[in-house]
């Protein structure tokens, strides 16, 4: 490998790989030099032969798969470690990840290791003249743009939040494989795992989210307005997905992999609606990228209506209500 | 034994949108904004005070950051931290995650004995969430992320955490002392100091170590010792159309309607 | 001379600041819709420490002294001046009983006063006037083993949810102050005022019908009470005043400021139009200079100068503050145009609190006489 090889992260959930490393792929390969190889880090033996095709119509050149079930199980120590003994023998130029809970943790702690740059949660990214990838990250809370690059150390880490890039599947590139071992020294776990219950329904919904034109939100000022009924009334009417703020899935209204923004998750919808929130940074950063955005909400002084398209004052309830009749 | 607070000290995100960028040096002009506690970090310190008050903690408050962040470092020990250090130095000035980890992981190792580090996932300013990950990366202790709940066990020394991560609750027990965990700004609510606190505090010092008193290569401090850095920043002014209607009459629900089916097209 | 505030002072006013917002500030739509008295409030205003602010630690306070007790009635009052106003009235006996308790006074009432365990009131106006507290009629008999207390008292700010009240009576010597429990039999509370403003804090009317008072509840010298209870009724009644009209105009500024900024005619916010500009500077010069007096008044306390001493300093800054509290809040109404006195942006009910603040401590007329004396 060398500096034109970029490597990206596969993360998988039990056979599947999940959406956001095919939006890593084709953002990378809208981005780089056409001599630049794209390779496909995967640690684990459980994903299926359908995500991995598709890693290569997203563009991926080389699958690096260490296809050993002990990897097959997520764990800080251990996937890092395997990651650092990959880099050290090989080294690509740039190494991707998406930022999950997962990415989140991981990413750092291999940057740490390797004493290299990361950036987190790009907007966008471009090649300049160097091959350094010239990075843009919101800051303070998004009223910030800033550019940053990572121009000695390598690899240059950054990762990617989902929802933020489209998936493209428009090349054909032919499947490479490539088996590996892993090391013959893999640190034990030190943290006890005891039990684990899920608590959400399967990944599906979770991704699902990301593929809607339409996303309703709702917040904390739906309390006195009868709760997320007349929402999910909507949501249905409409046949889109129901979000909410961090109070919303406080009061049980939603579940937490609906949560919107710096502590849940990022959308871009074509329409974005938000009832009933107060519009704090935390929570607009979360949907920052949606084409259009809609704020319905009481008071005519709420942050909100300095971050939306189409502002309506008004009592949530009744124009809700109204809404549905006329709707029929 | 000691218990470590990682501290930062941030502009109060009320002035985000207030910011403003130096014509000149193209960096923020700080001045006039005041600086508060990153909210997720006072909720490291509140969650240390409580493990304190059970186990007979110390808790020592750790920041890297220029002179003014005595103040956030005083609140800390208002809030009931024993002691403050504040790393703090021109080495360590423009400093990346990478750096800002090295020194204050030099810090740590200089403190020596400790059980746990407790620190905010992420801080409001930059968000990347990635600083706390990569000094348990330098001090090589086990590092669990985003919990929701911990108790420590004096008795065998150990202690139960639990948290959710990719949809599952996970249970887990930590058995190798130290580790560092970190917590979100909804994990607890922190308390406001009394006055009493607030004038013991200030009958407190703060410690100061420069880079000579951790130990530091100035190699791998502050820019230095950042692998990336900033080119270029422009304050984002959101193009938003902000058009707002009064009410909820039939023009109202009209209006709503047309433009989503407008928008749904395009 | 160092116009800063120290950074305890800082940590302070940030403190309470914060304190004020996230708890008072949710309660202020319905305090000012339907008043009630927010016990749970001043239960935290006891825990944090705000009451005993200027009270030696041995008596439970924290001795932070009385620019620490300005600072906070001040961010208390700019996020909802009733409320500071607690202060103004639970603050008198403390100091009262602080300046001329014996220990056992001290010991029995400070602490649990700082606490917020028992809430105090002091009772010195009467139907015949508060401006001239000689002229009272409250009689304090003495039988050899007891006094009795005959008379009535009016506009006494928390009397009905008081533990404790300082108050004042004649006995043959002269003015003296006295010490009653609540609960006392021939003590009672009288009907409830109906004033316009700062409707959250009871203010009532107070009766001594045949009261025994012990002789260990006479406060300080008999006869001599005249000089301490206008020292106090300067240091503590007047300065809070002066806080909480400082307070309040800051409150109404703020509202009037933003409205402005909001308001668009011609095309443009009205903050551009020259006549809004003026209107905004004078209110700001008012809160300026009254900001200056105030500070300057505790500063000067915490150098240890008597009331006496003080007694110009402390009417200046609360005729400023007050009258200027008056006039910000109708020039804010006036700027406001129609939404002027609506309920939404509370403007008209701070203009009644402001309303009551001229009488609390000694009208406007009083502080002028005081000043040219």
């Amino acid at each position: 490998m060398s500096e034109k090889d970029i490597l990206v992260f596969a993360e998988h959930k039990g056979q599947s790989i999940i959406d956001v490393t095919y939006e890593i792929i084709s953002k990378i390969c809208e981005v780089k030099n056409k001599d630049d190889k794209v390779g496909i880090l995967l640690l684990g033996s459980a994903v299926d032969d359908n995500y991995i095709e598709r890693l290569f119509r997203c563009g991926a050149n080389t699958l690096l798969h260490y296809n050993d079930k002990l990897l097959n199980e997520y764990d800080l120590d251990r996937h890092s470690y395997v990651i650092t003994e990959f880099i050290h023998h090989n080294k690509p130029g740039v190494l991707l990840f998406a930022a999950t809970d997962i990415g989140m943790e991981l990413a750092p702690k291999v940057a740490a290791r390797l004493k290299t740059g990361l950036t987190a949660h790009i907007t966008d990214l471009y090649f300049d003249e160097n091959h350094n990838l010239v990075q843009q990250v919101p800051g303070f809370g998004g009223n910030l743009l800033v550019n940053i690059i990572c121009p000695d150390k390598r690899p240059q880490l950054i990762t990617f939040k989902p929802g933020v890039f489209e998936i493209k599947e428009n090349r054909n590139n032919p499947k490479n494989v490539v088996s590996l071992s892993p090391p013959s020294f893999i640190p034990q776990n030190r943290i006890k795992l005891i039990n684990s219950y899920v608590i959400t329904e399967s990944d599906q919904n979770e991704e699902e989210i990301f593929k809607k034109d339409i996303i309703i939100s709702g917040g904390w000022g739906m309390k006195n307005c009868g709760d997320f009924e007349l929402i999910n009334k909507l949501a249905e009417k409409l046949n889109t997905a129901v979000c909410g703020t961090r109070p919303a899935y406080d009061e049980g209204w939603i579940p937490e992999n609906r949560v919107i923004g710096q502590s849940g998750i990022n959308v871009a919808p074509k329409i974005f609606i938000s009832i009933g929130a107060s519009g704090a940074m935390h929570y607009t950063t979360g949907f920052s990228g949606a084409k259009k955005i809609i704020a319905i909400n009481k008071d005519k002084n709420a942050p909100i209506f300095e971050y939306c398209d189409l502002g309506i004052v008004a009592d949530i309830e009744v124009f809700l209500s109204k809404l549905a009749a006329g709707m029929k | 034994m000691n218990l470590i607070v990682l501290v930062k000290q941030i502009p109060d995100s009320e002035y985000f949108s207030k910011l403003q960028l130096d014509p000149v040096k193209h960096t923020l002009i700080r001045e006039g904004i005041p600086a508060v506690i990153n909210p997720a970090d006072k909720c490291a310190i509140e969650l240390a005070i409580s493990l304190k008050k059970h186990h007979s903690f110390k808790v020592i408050a750790v920041s890297m950051g220029p002179e003014a962040t005595k103040n956030s470092l005083k609140k800390a020990i208002a809030m009931g931290c024993d002691e403050a250090i504040l790393i703090t130095g021109k080495e360590f000035s423009g400093a990346d995650t990478l750096a800002t980890s090295y020194a204050l992981s030099q810090a740590i190792i200089k403190i020596h004995s400790y059980s746990m580090v407790i620190a905010g996932n992420v801080t409001l300013d930059g968000s990347t969430g990635q600083t706390p990950i990569q000094v348990g990366e330098f001090l090589d202790i086990p590092t669990i992320t985003n919990i929701n709940s911990l108790s420590y066990h004096k008795v065998d020394n150990t202690a139960d955490i639990s948290r959710i991560f990719r949809g599952v609750e996970q249970h887990m027990k930590v058995v190798e002392m130290p580790f560092l965990v970190t917590v979100s700004q909804n994990f607890n609510k922190p308390h406001l100091p009394s006055v009493m606190d607030i004038i013991k505090a200030s009958k407190k010092d703060i410690v100061t170590w420069g880079i000579r008193d951790i130990n530091a290569d100035k190699n791998q401090c502050g820019i230095k010792g950042s692998p990336t850095e900033t080119i270029s920043t422009t304050i984002y002014k959101n193009k938003r159309e902000k058009v707002v209607i009064i009410g909820a009459d039939k023009n109202a629900i009209k209006i709503f309607v047309d433009n989503i089916k407008k928008w749904l097209v395009v | 001379m160092d116009f800063e505030l120290n950074e305890n002072e800082k940590m302070l006013q940030n403190m309470v600041r914060e304190f004020a917002q996230k708890e008072i500030g949710p309660l202020v739509e319905k305090l000012d819709k339907e008043p009630y008295f927010p016990i749970d409030i001043i239960k935290r205003f006891g825990e944090l420490g705000f009451i005993g602010i200027f009270v030696p630690e041995q008596y439970g306070g924290n001795d932070m002294g009385h620019l620490a007790r300005i600072i906070t009635i001040e961010e208390i009052a700019k996020v909802y001046a009733p409320l500071a106003f607690f202060f103004q009235a639970d603050q008198l006996p403390l100091y009262a009983i602080l300046s001329k308790g014996t220990e056992e006074q001290k010991t029995k009432y400070l602490p649990k006063l700082c606490s917020g365990e028992f809430i105090g009131a002091m009772a010195v106006t009467e139907p015949s006037g508060g401006s001239d507290p000689n002229a009272a009629q409250t009689r304090a008999e003495w039988d050899g083993n007891k006094w009795i207390i005959n008379g009535r008292k009016a506009f006494i700010t928390l009397a009905e949810v008081a533990d404790v009240c300082v108050f004042t009576a004649k006995t043959d010597k002269g003015f003296t102050t006295f010490i009653v429990d609540r609960g006392t039999d021939g003590f009672n509370i009288g009907h409830r005022e109906t004033h316009a403003g700062l409707k959250a804090i009871p203010v009532s009317e107070v009766t001594f019908s045949n009261c025994f008072i012990p002789k260990e509840n006479l406060l300080g010298v008999e006869g001599k009470g005249l000089g301490a209870t206008i020292a106090t009724v300067g240091a503590i009644g007047r300065t809070a005043a002066a806080a909480m009209a400082l307070g309040l105009s800051e409150n109404v500024y703020e509202i009037a400021y933003k409205y402005a900024k909001e308001r668009i005619l011609y095309g443009k916010p009205i903050f551009e139009l020259e006549p809004i500009k003026y209107e905004l500077a004078q209110m700001r010069f008012i809160i300026e200079s009254g900001r200056l007096l105030t500070y300057k008044m505790a500063w000067l306390q915490d150098k240890g100068k008597s009331p006496r001493e003080l007694a110009e300093d402390i009417a200046m800054a609360k005729y400023v503050t007050s009258e200027g509290a008056i006039k910000v809040c109708s020039d804010a109404i006036h700027l406001l145009g129609a939404y002027g006195t609506t309920e939404e942006y509370h403007i008209i009910n701070r203009l009644h609190d402001a309303y009551d603040l001229i009488p609390a401590g000694g009208t406007s007329d009083i502080m002028l006489l005081t000043m040219v004396n």
